[in-house]
């Protein structure tokens, strides 16, 4: 990633937006900012109970005292010395920008969100405080006086409880009257003198200079690099004999001497505006949230967690919806209507194969989508939802700390693996609240390779649920254990330390139904809109390579892979080429291949540890590249295809000759 | 003797000091002014006093000097580390026990490191739980009292790793030397003087800071020191 830089003068589009009417929303990790930039857009964005949800700006529009404005959700940030990238992505924009700042605070964790604040006055960013939680506050007997902390900030400080859109009117009003904060922390002398000094050389246009200045002064790596690609060799020069000067004048770090400062300027003003009540006992949901990652209790909690998504995803939706959309809906109407009618309406026979035919658009491409993926996806969408919601996500990562530090990675990294079980190419993405290069690279690997998306494993649930228990067994030990020699082996060879691990969990909270409902929906949405025409192309591609001849030429040609090597029936290559454009509509090759009877336990088996095992789809694989690039995706893509195929001969040929009853 | 011992005993510390920080052989004619431990402690900068003064340590034996750069002898260091030991001493007793005030912390402990006896350093040290590091992190050389009594007393100050689970503390002091994990304990308030406790330490260790609870590896519990606080205290 470049970062794009708060030295070079604007360039003319960015000048356009210069205008006051541009505002961006930032403050701590999850204190809400999404769900206050869906208030006040109407523009729904992600919302999670867990840190590091947005990892991408996000723009919408509202209007201001009749003035239309634009609005930036951003990631989270704790401190402008940012260090994961979505981090850096937001402090640069409110570094580049000329807007206003809605500064997001969580009103329990009054401090840190003080800390940023005195952050955004260094850079003189003009700002909104919003005190927002204020009923977890209170039900924390948590009091704030925040016309005094407005007073004692100089900025509009403004009390809400987004979630019930209390307060959002008060906000509306003072939006306009944001400005850059007068409070000021007093640095040591040392610090003092050398950021003068440093913010003298910085570029004149730059409003930020001194909130620069000190981050230069702490080191900050971004920074470093951003000013060692911009800026004159003389003025770099300058600035690292001014910080080398001022770490000779000192024995302590500068970077400590500048966040110790600003958290004793945080505390002073916090103690004034800030009482607390001591509680007695924890409330229930907070016992909950413990039990969830207790080192005993955590366990039973995850297997019931699973289990419940077995019942509801495995076997509801995947059995009885799937029957019920499938036979009913698709069987006996949907298909012979549609049957009818183009036979009716078309002459030529060919034509009548690319709608109705084996492969046909309508009767292949439709009901995999809309009755076997739709029911799955939905109710997986809907149990994920929920428990994004409530916040259980985090402590699966303190439940799974130890699983990962097998994989050489800590807990932080269990996040993006665990939504890569939602969707690989989102996980992939999220991969950006990694610190460290390597354990992006780790993560990504590991999503291609071995976590299954939602589409997939809903269809590989319910292909499981039709064999016997040891079937389930043998499929989660065998990809569990590629995870774990991959990651080991991976974490081994990849250069550069085990990134420290330091990681926010959020309170439990209590499900709010209608998030859940507009996420799911959201997410629905995009399936249909993203995965539906992957479908009928793929479909289509089918449909011509089976017209023409081709697929029984393929099927010949990968006959050795196939059906000597894998132990497949040949039908299942269609199903493997598929798999390439959308994961499940390889899965649901082989489900509808499993319903007709076609397939063994052993064979079941295999298909699902290789399909499981093998390349992503194609939108996974275009975000690899977009993330970590084309060389590190394309040697990803190969090394995951060869390990696939390879350890779904070895499964068909370990389970044949034990033969074992799966 | 022409020079006082204190100013000697105060240029001890700092070679003492800079010695951690790596910066030796130091530049006799550019002293660090701000030394000691983080907070502003300037040694008054009456050059020819200074000089004096290093003139004066080389001619006892505590200092070497090679051209204009100078560096602790074994005599020195063996004299630095009784007066660092000292000052560090004081330091804890005044923070953590007394709970004086950062300002008045430093002056008086600049002031007693000169004054303490070894049998009352080792007194004070024992009280202390012979603790391992100042408040501001920089370690306490060990007396022979420490290694006499090594963890036979339940000291006051431990590693947050020592803590059990749901015990009360405040946070002492984080010795570590990852800047950017302190620098990103520091945005989330973890810093110095707050209330903490162990949520559990299997796992992953949890701790809980204020109403901010957080995951953190197992190394930060060997990194952060807090001082025991008995259940039912109210916090600082």
């Amino acid at each position: 990633m470049t970062p794009s830089s708060a030295l070079t003068p604007p360039s003319p589009s960015a000048r356009l937006e210069r205008r006051p009417a541009s505002l961006i929303v930032t403050g701590n990790p999850n204190v809400g900012k999404s769900v206050l930039f869906h208030a006040l857009t109407g523009r729904y964005a992600a919302v999670s109970n867990y840190p590091g949800t947005t990892v991408m700006v996000s723009e919408g529009r509202t209007s201001l005292d009749g003035v239309a404005a634009r609005i930036y959700d951003t990631p989270g940030l704790n401190s402008l010395a940012a260090s994961s990238e979505d981090e850096v992505v937001a402090r640069e924009l409110l570094l580049r920008r000329q807007a206003a700042v809605l500064q997001v605070g969580d009103a329990k964790n009054l401090l840190r969100a003080v800390l940023l604040a005195l952050e955004l006055a260094e850079a003189e960013i003009p700002s909104v405080l919003v005190l927002n939680m204020m009923d977890e506050a209170r039900e924390r007997d948590i009091a704030i006086d925040a016309d005094r902390l407005s007073a004692l900030l100089g900025v509009p400080v403004v009390e809400t409880i987004a979630t019930q859109r209390w307060g959002l009117d008060r906000l509306r009003r003072a939006i306009p009257q944001a400005r850059a904060a007068r409070r000021r922390v007093s640095y040591p002398s040392v610090i003092e003198e050398a950021a003068a000094e440093a913010a003298r050389i910085l570029p004149q246009d730059c409003r930020a200079g001194r909130a620069l200045a000190l981050l230069w002064l702490a080191g900050d790596p971004a920074v470093i690099a951003q000013l060692t690609d911009q800026e004159p060799a003389e003025a770099l020069a300058a600035l690292t004999r001014i910080r080398a000067k001022a770490q000779e004048r000192t024995a302590v770090s500068l970077s400590r001497l500048i966040s110790d400062a600003r958290l004793q300027e945080a505390r002073r003003l916090v103690t004034q505006v800030m009482t607390t009540a001591v509680r007695t006992r924890r409330p229930w949901l907070e016992r909950a949230g413990d039990l969830a990652m207790h080192p005993v209790w955590g366990v039973p909690v995850l297997l019931a967690t699973l289990a419940a998504m077995y019942v509801l995803v495995g076997d509801l939706a995947a059995q009885r919806g799937v029957d019920f959309f499938e036979e009913v809906i698709f069987g006996r109407y949907l298909i012979p209507a549609i049957r009818w009618v183009v036979e009716g309406l078309v002459p030529w026979a060919w034509l009548q194969a690319l709608f109705v035919g084996p492969y046909g658009l309508l009767t292949m491409a439709l009901p995999y989508a809309f009755a076997i993926i739709l029911p799955i996806v939905g109710m997986f969408f809907l149990c994920f939802g929920f428990i994004e919601d409530v916040g259980y996500l985090p402590r699966l990562a303190v439940v799974a700390n130890r699983f990962c530090r097998l994989l050489g990675l800590n807990g932080k990294a269990v996040l993006p693996l665990v939504l890569g079980l939602g969707c690989g190419t989102m996980a992939t993405m999220t991969t950006r609240i990694l610190e460290s290069r390597r354990d992006r690279v780790l993560v990504t690997l590991l999503l291609a390779l071995g976590i299954p998306c939602s589409a997939q494993l809903g269809v590989i649930l319910a292909m499981l649920a039709g064999r016997p228990p040891l079937a389930a067994a043998v499929w989660l030990g065998v990809v569990a254990a590629v995870v774990v020699v991959v990651g080991q082996a991976a974490a081994r060879v990849l250069p550069g330390e085990e990134s420290p691990f330091l990681y926010e969990l959020p309170p439990l909270r209590r499900p709010k139904l209608s998030n859940i409902l507009l996420k799911t929906l959201g997410r629905l949405e995009w399936y249909v809109k993203e995965a539906v025409p992957l479908f009928f192309l793929g479909t289509l591609v089918l449909f011509v390579l089976h017209t023409t001849g081709l697929l029984a030429v393929l099927e010949r040609a990968a006959s050795p892979l196939v059906v000597s090597w894998l132990g497949l029936p040949v039908e299942a290559t269609a199903a493997l080429l598929v798999g390439f454009l959308r994961r499940d509509f390889g899965a649901a090759g082989f489900f509808a291949l499993q319903r007709q009877g076609r397939l063994s336990g052993v064979q079941t088996v295999t298909a699902l540890v290789t399909i499981t095992l093998l390349i992503p789809c194609i939108a996974q694989y275009f975000m690899m590249v977009k993330e970590r690039g084309w060389r590190t995706a394309n040697l990803t893509a190969a090394f995951v295809i060869g390990v696939a195929l390879t350890v779904g001969g070895l499964v068909f040929r370990a389970l044949t000759s034990l033969g074992l009853a799966v | 003797m022409s020079v006082r011992s204190e100013p000697i005993e105060e240029l001890l510390e700092l070679c003492w000091t800079a010695a951690e920080d790596g910066l030796v052989p130091l530049d006799r004619d550019r002293l660090p002014t701000q030394l000691v431990c983080f907070l502003p402690h300037p040694i008054e900068p009456d050059g020819g006093l200074e000089q004096d003064t290093i003139e004066a340590m080389i001619g006892e034996g505590l200092v070497l000097a090679e051209g204009r750069r100078i560096r602790l002898s074994p005599a020195g260091v063996s004299r630095a580390r009784e007066i660092v030991r000292r000052h560090r001493l004081t330091e804890v007793l005044l923070r953590n026990v007394l709970q004086v005030s950062d300002a008045s912390m430093e002056s008086t402990a600049c002031q007693v490191e000169h004054i303490l006896n070894l049998e009352v350093t080792e007194a004070v040290c024992a009280f202390l739980g012979h603790p391992p590091a100042c408040p501001h992190g920089r370690a306490i050389p060990p007396g022979r009292c420490c290694e006499a009594s090594q963890a036979r007393v339940q000291p006051l100050l431990v590693p947050l790793a020592r803590l059990a689970i749901g015990e009360q503390s405040t946070l002492a002091f984080i010795h570590t030397k990852r800047h950017v994990y302190l620098q990103r304990l520091s945005a989330l308030g973890v810093a110095p003087g707050v209330s903490l406790s162990v949520r559990q330490t299997q796992p992953a260790l949890v701790i809980q800071v204020g109403e901010t609870e957080l995951a953190l590896d197992p190394q930060a519990g060997q990194e952060i020191f807090v001082r025991r606080r008995p259940p039912g205290s109210p916090s600082p």
